[in-house]
């Protein structure tokens, strides 16, 4: 099992860290290069690109610097969502695999419960997203150098927080598809073939099984998909509320913890939550859509909560940004 | 009528709530002309960096007014208007964690109509800054060169340096105020600078503030305080106390000193008309202006809490 977990850890890490040595190398290669030319400052000219030609250079300039950065975050999002997703599909079974009566159904199960673990786990990247917006946004050289050049507050913000945030809610989605796609692909449309009731060969034993396999049949895949892409909208625009509240006086980096704390805190709550959430997931949550466990989805409508509130959230932060002090 | 690059009219800054609250700024009056080599001079903790901050809309006042070539740098779009007309070097000189030359690249874009290539180069040459060297290899002159070479380039109507002699050698510090006077002060441009090094800055300046616990002590063109300061050595009986002209007063062995901030030519004609004779009449150095000013203020400032316990 934990050869298992190793390996699944390597298969995830590798394409990050082989992607991330490549960069390092390359840029010291370039750099050293540049170093040892000494050559003197002649920039090349910058063609704007055709989408952009409208604009000043100046925001020219700033969005595409972010869109290289929500490029970034999407394939990574995308990767992570695929990879957690798939997981169950490329290793081999475990131990509580052998109770169950039917291969399709045990691959169903592991599929969907890896959908509504993943919130725990998005839940920490979609927070140290959230964070790393807002904090170039508010201290630091960055936050100095973007805040004192010739482009409005309004034009940082929505950059900053618009590619961020669509690089998310576009690299889950891509995440789900792609995973969804694999399963199709190797495994046929395994759910359309579950079977509708618990085969009577299962014993008393077996209880475990038969109370998972009775909430798989009443879980609705496309309410956790749904869940996860409106949880992602509510904790980032969750974050981005607090850390641009002028309650918080972030003046350096002594203040990161007032935003570190939620960030660990929310994940760890969510985990624990979940863990203990056998019953269905708790009702609280359930009102945010938020999905944790197998069972009956929540009313459709209670999905228009999160998105009302994320909206709430961000048109808040950005009424704060104009306050905000650097 | 002057036209002002920068101007405030009792401007307050106060950080903190309640009993921690500390006026950095507190009714400030700062008038900038248009054209002019500005130093605004002051000890530290006198309110430099958050007036500048302030002009450059980092800082948001808490009561009193500030205005940049009569736009208001607090809200957009007058912010983003100011913004491009104005070269800023932060008090820290951190910058982006970039290589001067891709620092350089990066701030031309931002500047399309105004930025000089030729200049970011004599710049470059001048202070003889390091293009290609990473950012956490540059050593603190360095940071402040680039920083400077980043501001000069863009040829702005306004050029405001908080502390721009951080970490610079004499020579480059030279060649600095050379470029400075030479090519950022053509067409009417601005330079407005707070700095802590007198004699540099009396060297190029033309008009100066100082400042002292957020209040500005003394503003004016450079020539016209320095012929109105001055320095007088006296004896005889009776010697005056009060006059508005006198700044200081100390009591030496066989004579008084005085320490005159306007009209000395008068003062000295009062005092010969009531029998003292003038032993000494010096002009001061900026430098001394500066300590005198700064000294009187802090006891004036020591009176006050005293009188106010």
């Amino acid at each position: 099992m934990i050869a298992h977990l190793t390996l699944s850890a390597l298969i995830f890490l590798f394409p990050l860290i082989a992607v991330a040595v490549w960069k390092i190398v390359s840029i010291q290669r370039t750099a050293g290069k540049a170093e040892r030319d000494a050559m003197p400052f002649v920039p090349a000219p910058q063609p704007a690109p055709a989408l952009l030609r409208g604009w000043t250079s100046a925001r020219r300039v700033f969005l595409v610097q972010h869109l290289k950065v929500a490029g970034f975050l999407y394939a990574m999002m995308a990767w992570t969502i695929a990879f957690i997703f798939t997981l169950p599909l490329f290793t081999p079974a475990n131990v509580n695999s052998a109770k169950w009566f039917n291969h399709s159904a045990y691959l169903w199960y592991s599929f969907v419960t890896g959908a509504t673990h993943s919130t725990q786990f998005l839940s920490t990247m979609v927070l140290f997203s959230a964070i790393a917006v807002i904090m170039p946004m508010r201290f630091g050289p960055e936050a100095r150098f973007y805040r004192t050049r010739p482009i409005s507050i309004s034009f940082v913000f929505w950059t900053k927080v618009l590619s961020v945030f669509s690089a998310m809610i576009a690299g889950a989605a891509t995440g789900i598809a792609l995973a969804f796609s694999l399963l199709v692909i190797l495994k046929g449309p395994i759910w359309q073939s579950l079977p509708a009731t618990i085969p009577r060969l299962l014993g008393p034993d077996d209880a475990d099984v038969a109370q998972l396999y009775a909430s798989l049949l009443v879980t609705s895949a496309h309410s956790i998909f749904l869940s996860i892409i409106t949880t992602i909208a509510l904790f980032f625009s969750a974050v981005l509320f607090l850390g641009t509240a002028p309650v918080l006086r972030l003046r350096s980096n002594a203040a990161l913890p007032l935003l570190m704390i939620p960030a660990a805190f929310v994940p760890f709550a969510i985990a624990i939550i979940s863990n203990h959430s056998n019953g269905g997931t708790p009702h609280f949550f359930r009102t945010l859509y938020i999905c944790l466990s197998l069972g009956p989805p929540p009313p459709l409508a209670y999905a228009l909560i999160p998105i009302a509130l994320s909206a709430i959230f961000i048109t808040c932060a950005r009424l704060f940004a104009n306050h905000q002090e650097i | 009528m002057t036209s002002y690059a920068i101007q405030t009219k009792a401007l307050v800054k106060t950080y903190g709530l309640g009993s921690k609250a500390t006026r950095a700024v507190d009714g400030l009056s700062l008038n900038v002309p248009e054209g002019s080599i500005y130093g605004l001079l002051g000890r530290n903790s006198a309110g430099k960096t958050t007036t500048i901050r302030m002009a450059m809309g980092l800082a948001r006042p808490t009561s009193g007014d500030i205005r940049v070539f009569g736009l208001d740098p607090r809200h957009d779009p007058d912010r983003v208007t100011v913004l491009a007309q104005v070269g800023y070097v932060p008090e820290d000189k951190a910058l982006l964690g970039l290589t001067p030359r891709k620092l350089l690249e990066l701030n031309r874009s931002f500047y399309p109509a105004t930025w000089s290539d030729v200049l970011a180069r004599k710049v470059v040459d001048r202070l003889e800054l390091p293009l290609d060297t990473a950012f956490l290899k540059l050593s603190l002159g360095n940071k402040t060169k680039a920083a400077l070479a980043v501001a000069i380039a863009q040829r702005s109507r306004l050029l405001i340096l908080d502390e721009p002699t951080t970490g610079l050698d004499p020579i480059a510090l030279d060649e600095l105020l050379r470029l400075l006077v030479e090519d950022c002060t053509a067409d009417g441009r601005t330079i407005f600078l707070s700095t802590h090094q007198l004699a540099e800055i009396e060297q190029i300046a033309d008009h100066i503030g100082i400042m002292d616990r957020g209040k500005i002590l003394l503003e004016g063109p450079l020539d016209d305080i320095r012929s109105r300061f001055r320095r007088v050595t006296v004896t005889g009986a009776a010697l005056p106390t009060t006059h508005p002209g006198i700044l200081s007063i100390r009591h030496q062995a066989h004579a008084t000193q005085y320490i005159l901030q306007s009209a000395p030519e008068a003062f000295a004609q009062d005092l010969i008309a009531n029998g003292a004779t003038i032993v000494e009449s010096n002009p001061m150095s900026l430098n001394e202006i500066f300590l005198e000013l700064c000294r009187t203020s802090e006891s004036t400032a020591a009176d006050r809490e005293e009188e106010f316990a």
